[in-house]
């Protein structure tokens, strides 16, 4: 494509935080043309978000550090400016959508920006409006933020950077807490609106496949505060190198290999609709698909937690869960998936007696847990919640996983050891002497789910644990979880991830507004247009690549899950 | 109040300010007297973000209080508690926690500091005010401010200190983080 | 949760401005805090209940609040005659013994006028802060806060604690979830000192969880150029009209009448005994 004049151009450009021994980022050489759409991805801590922060001007005006090098927005260099001249250029919608809330409402929230430019009301009413228009949030103006969807927070974050007219709009990890069709939606919003507005769009985000939904100019690729990859999504799919970079390959593009297609950029690669595979590939595809490898009979053991007719409501709401069954058997490593609001996280609470007041009934091994408190509760069930922040309670790593153990007298050495190998195992134990609050979204993640393991529970229920993770920790925590899964520690998962989904339980359930709609395998539900589309999920881009190559979809996802596996394992 | 920060931080502490005094009830050895610790909270707010921070911040929170609660709005006790937030703040004014650095030296100086700022603020000007304004009778608000003043002191001196150190602590020091394996 | 309780109605009260509103309380509080003057108190708490009529709100929304004002009410009514049953004497300068309980609890008309006085100053408060509520939408407090001259910082300070509360609590509900889940015990099973611990142990997190928030919040704010303007204007901010001017009006009147008064008399208590 030609290219636009440069409106952003990094030159030989480091950065070290004054709290760090080393630079995060090295010798960064990086330009953005108008008008490009790039995709930042890398592995977790790798400085993408520090990236962004020069990009918008945290980066030196709030954040301290030492820099070289030489960074123009605009042509004009970005610490000569203040961080409101480069806002005017550049919008950020930040990683945590409840801090980009500011405002009371939706309404003061989009209209936010424009108050503090002292724009007269009227026009402020009429631009607030346009902007609610574009991404569709005009009826829910006089909402507050409770009350609103994952969802809807990111379209009022969009929002409020719209109404400024900018020319950039910086996204740091705008999917990690929407549910797939609501993220496939955001994604598309945010390509109509560079479209009708002509503005550049930078998205970091570990999920590059969603992504990857609509058309991306550029990749880039970062590992330890350097750029290693800078260029077309289709060359950087032909290549090995996010498999080396630790981030994970579209699923599409891992079947083709395992099939042994080669994977070449005339292919248009970069998305499953684009891609164009010879008869050969197809062929590949289907020899590929007969090579029938060993199926792994999921093992039916007894139930483990029983429950029956469920229903709890938040006070002064209307009911969250509306009748809920399900049966969980030892040993079984599920998911529980469905859209933003659906009331994952609420059947969670409930179980761990975070949220008391339910009627119907709830076993675990025959022991009614309604009548156990909390402490006795997490004794049996341990709870890794949705938002790290909520979970930590010390300043430093280690105490803040030893904590449960300290809690239940264990000796000191016992701690030390037990906590050392828990740290290993989620990458933590090089961070082990830092402050928290020196840590990256992904990386405090990791802390709280080190924290529960290491109190090895009968049951651990996680809420999105890998969001905001990388490949590599990504796979290293879920290694982990089948690795204690196939020790007896039964494991349920609440995702929006499909892949996770896909890859790792056997079994998944799917909630719609507080029902469970169904209850089948991975393979089979992701295969399944209907609840797919009535659960806001996605169907899975293998389902696509099966219907290309002639082949019955949910049998080649599932072969192409224990295939993997085999490869895996 | 000039920078955003400070804003910012003003608000928060007034919404903590309000949710302690309205939900979190410490229990003290004394029969049904329970330590309210916001007094501790404004403390250490106004060490780590200034004297403004105290005084706008313990004032709101305060008066959002008596706006929500039953009892009308005490200005007396209101503008005292962001008077605490102030005092507490000039008193300790070089006392940087953002640098990681509460030991002895600054610990005592905190703990004099509060101790004098609550026999200032609920000891003397509190009552008097209520007996100017109010005409109470001067040996009640006299009773209610020790109540008050000795706890908010015992708060302040404990979990205000302890929550100096620990963020102290959470500060690293520059230059200190390295990847070790 | 829900902070403020505001309460959406067509009513004259809730179609006036904020910021009148907003001047007139703080005079209204103001006076009859100052005041001891009966009449004058009297004047302000029908006033107040007259106000409570024209906001249509109704009683029934308010009865936990109203409760709850009575028992302080009356508690403090008793604290004050405990302390000091003689206090009206000291007042007014002049002693009309009733009768006499036991000991040192006398009955004085001083005594009664005086405690009257206090429990009018609350009647006269409670309702017009009831009516301020639940007639203002909490969006508006602040634009009428910067209208009346408050400075912006400020009256934005305000707006963000009412955005964060209810945050706030629903943090600390999970943080204290999540201690019980890790072992803290706060059932009253545990030794006070335990449960001083634990409750520390709470709000530690809660508090630097707090802090760290601040710090992104501050970006978010940055980002969007809050601060960078000497002014700033509010989406909520709402026109005058006559209602307003009238309401501004009674605000002053009352200030004037309670400060005239006061200079005139040559103090503050309306005193019928001499
Ligand atoms: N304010 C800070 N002070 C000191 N070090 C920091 C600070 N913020 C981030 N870091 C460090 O810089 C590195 C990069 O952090 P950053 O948040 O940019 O990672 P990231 O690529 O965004 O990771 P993630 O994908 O998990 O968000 C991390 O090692 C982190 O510990
Ligand atoms: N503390 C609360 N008080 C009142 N309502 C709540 C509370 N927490 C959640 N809700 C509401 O309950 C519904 C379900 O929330 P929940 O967090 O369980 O959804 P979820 O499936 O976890 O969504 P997500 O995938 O975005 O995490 C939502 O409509 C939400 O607004
Ligand atoms: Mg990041
Ligand atoms: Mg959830």
């Amino acid at each position: 494509m030609e290219r636009g004049e440069p409106i952003i151009e990094f030159r030989d450009f480091s950065f070290q935080y004054n709290a760090q021994m080393e630079p995060t980022l090295y010798n960064i050489d990086l330009t953005i043309y108008k008008g490009e759409k790039v995709l930042i991805a890398g592995p977790s801590g790798c400085g993408k978000s520090t990236l962004v922060n020069c990009i918008n001007g945290l980066i030196p005006f709030s954040y301290k550090g030492e820099i070289k090098g030489s960074l123009k927005i605009n042509g004009e260099e970005s610490s000569s400016q203040s961080i409101s001249r480069i806002s005017n250029t550049v919008g950020t919608v930040l990683q945590d959508s409840d801090a980009q809330f500011i405002g009371m409402t939706v309404l003061e929230d989009i209209a936010f920006a424009l108050e503090n430019e002292c724009v007269v009301k009227e026009d402020m009413l009429e631009r607030v409006h346009r902007a609610a228009q574009i991404v569709d949030i005009s009826d829910h103006l006089e909402y507050a933020p409770t009350d609103l969807s994952g969802g809807q927070k990111q379209r009022t974050g969009i929002a409020g950077i719209l109404v400024d007219d900018v020319e950039v709009m910086l996204f740091d990890e705008p999917l990690a807490n929407l549910d797939p069709a609501t993220g496939k939606t955001a994604m598309e919003l945010i390509d109509e609106v560079s479209a009708g507005t002509g503005a550049t769009v930078i998205v970091v985000e570990h999920r590059i496949e969603d992504v990857l939904h609509i058309d991306m100019d550029r990749i880039i690729l970062m590992e330890d505060g350097r750029i290693v990859f800078d260029g077309t999504p289709d060359a950087l799919l032909s290549s090995n190198l996010l498999i080396e970079g630790g981030i994970r390959e579209p699923l599409y593009i891992t079947a083709l290999k395992y099939a042994g297609v080669e994977i070449t950029e005339d292919k248009l690669p970069h998305s499953i609709r684009s891609i164009n595979l010879t008869y050969e590939d197809k062929d590949l595809v289907r020899m590929w698909h007969e090579s029938t490898p060993t199926v792994r009979p999921a093992p039916k053991t007894d139930t483990i937690l029983d429950i029956k007719n469920l229903e709890f409501a938040y006070e002064d709401r209307e009911p969250t869960l509306k009748g809920v069954d399900l049966e969980v058997h030892r040993g079984e490593l599920m998911s529980i998936v469905g859209r933003n609001g659906a009331g994952k996280s609420t059947i969670a609470k409930v179980i761990c007696r975070f949220e008391k007041d339910c009627t119907g009934s709830m076993e675990l091994m025959g022991e009614d847990l309604k009548t156990l408190s909390i402490k006795e509760c997490a004794d049996r069930v341990g709870y890794v919640m949705q938002n790290p922040n909520q979970m930590i309670s010390k300043t430093l790593i280690f105490d803040e996983i030893a904590l449960g153990l300290r809690m239940r007298g264990f000796s000191e050495d016992a701690i030390q050891e037990k906590v050392e190998s828990v740290m290993k195992i989620c990458g933590l134990y090089e961070f082990r002497k830092w402050p928290i609050s020196a840590l990256s979204y992904g990386q405090k993640k990791r802390v709280t789910i080190a924290s529960i393991l290491v109190l090895d529970p009968d049951i651990i229920i996680l809420d999105e644990p890998t969001a905001g993770q990388d490949f590599r920790h990504y796979t290293d925590i879920m290694e982990f979880l089948r690795d204690i899964n196939s020790r007896g520690i039964t494991i349920i998962m609440i995702t929006h991830d499909m892949h996770l989904m896909l890859e790792y339980a056997e079994r998944a359930l799917v909630f719609t507004d507080g029902r469970i709609i169904a209850d089948d395998t991975s393979a089979a539900i992701l295969t399944n247009p209907a609840i797919t589309e009535k659960a806001s999920l996605k169907e899975t881009s293998l389902y696509h690549l099966a219907l290309m190559c002639g082949i019955e979809p949910s049998e080649f996802v599932q072969h192409f899950i224990n295939y993997d596996r085999e490869v895996r394992s | 109040m000039k920078t955003v920060r400070n804003v910012v931080a003003s608000a928060i502490l007034a919404a903590l300010v309000f949710v302690l005094l309205r939900f979190v009830a410490i229990p003290t050895p004394f029969p049904d007297t329970t330590l309210s610790i916001y007094a501790a909270v404004v403390a250490f707010f106004a060490v780590l973000f200034g004297p403004a921070v105290g005084f706008v911040g313990g004032f709101l929170g305060n008066l959002l209080v008596d706006l929500t609660a039953g009892w009308g709005v005490w200005w007396t006790w209101v503008v005292v508690t962001g008077l605490y937030g102030l005092f507490v703040g000039l008193g300790c004014k070089g006392i940087s926690l953002e640098d990681g650095i509460f030991e002895k030296k600054e610990m005592i100086r905190f703990s004099i500091v509060c101790i004098v700022s609550c026999i200032l603020c609920w000891g003397v000007i509190a009552p008097i005010g209520d007996i100017l304004i109010y005409a109470e009778p001067a040996n009640l608000v006299f009773i209610q401010g020790l109540f008050v003043g000795l706890s908010g002191m015992i708060a302040s001196v404990i979990v205000g200190g302890i929550l100096c150190k620990a963020y102290a602590a959470s500060r690293a020091q520059s230059g200190s983080l390295t990847k070790e394996d | 949760m829900k902070l403020l309780n505001y309460i959406e109605r067509k009513s004259p009260v809730h179609s006036l401005n904020g910021a009148s509103k907003l001047f007139c309380l703080l005079m209204w509080i103001c006076s009859t805090m100052i005041t001891f003057n009966t009449p004058f108190l009297l004047g302000a708490t029908i006033l107040g209940a007259v106000a409570f009529k024209l906001s249509r709100l109704k009683l029934s929304e308010q009865k936990g609040l109203l409760y709850f004002l009575l028992c302080f009410m009356l508690l403090n009514a008793l604290l004050i005659y405990i302390f000091n049953p003689e206090r009206g004497v000291e007042l007014y300068g002049t002693r009309n013994l009733l009768f006499t309980i036991w000991g040192r609890f006398t009955i004085t008309k001083e005594q009664l006028l005086y405690q009257f006085n206090v429990i009018l100053k609350y009647l006269s408060t409670i309702p017009i802060i009831l009516v301020f509520i639940g007639s203002t939408q909490p969006s508006e407090l602040a634009a009428s806060m910067n209208r009346i001259g408050i400075p912006y910082s400020f009256s934005y300070s305000f707006a963000l604690a009412l955005r964060y509360i209810p945050d706030t609590v629903a943090s600390f509900i999970d943080i204290s979830r999540c201690q019980q889940a890790r072992g803290i015990e706060m059932s009253n099973k545990e030794s006070i000192l335990k449960r001083v611990k634990a409750a520390a142990a709470l709000v530690l997190p809660l508090i630097l969880g707090s802090v760290e928030q601040i710090e992104v919040i501050t970006n978010a704010m940055e980002l969007r150029k809050f601060g960078t303007q000497k002014r700033r204007t509010w989406i909520m901010s709402r026109p005058f009209r006559a209602g307003d001017y009238l309401t501004i009006v009674i605000g002053i009147g009352m200030m004037a009448f309670v400060i005239a008064y006061n200079v005139i008399n040559g103090s503050r208590f309306w005193n019928p005994f001499i």
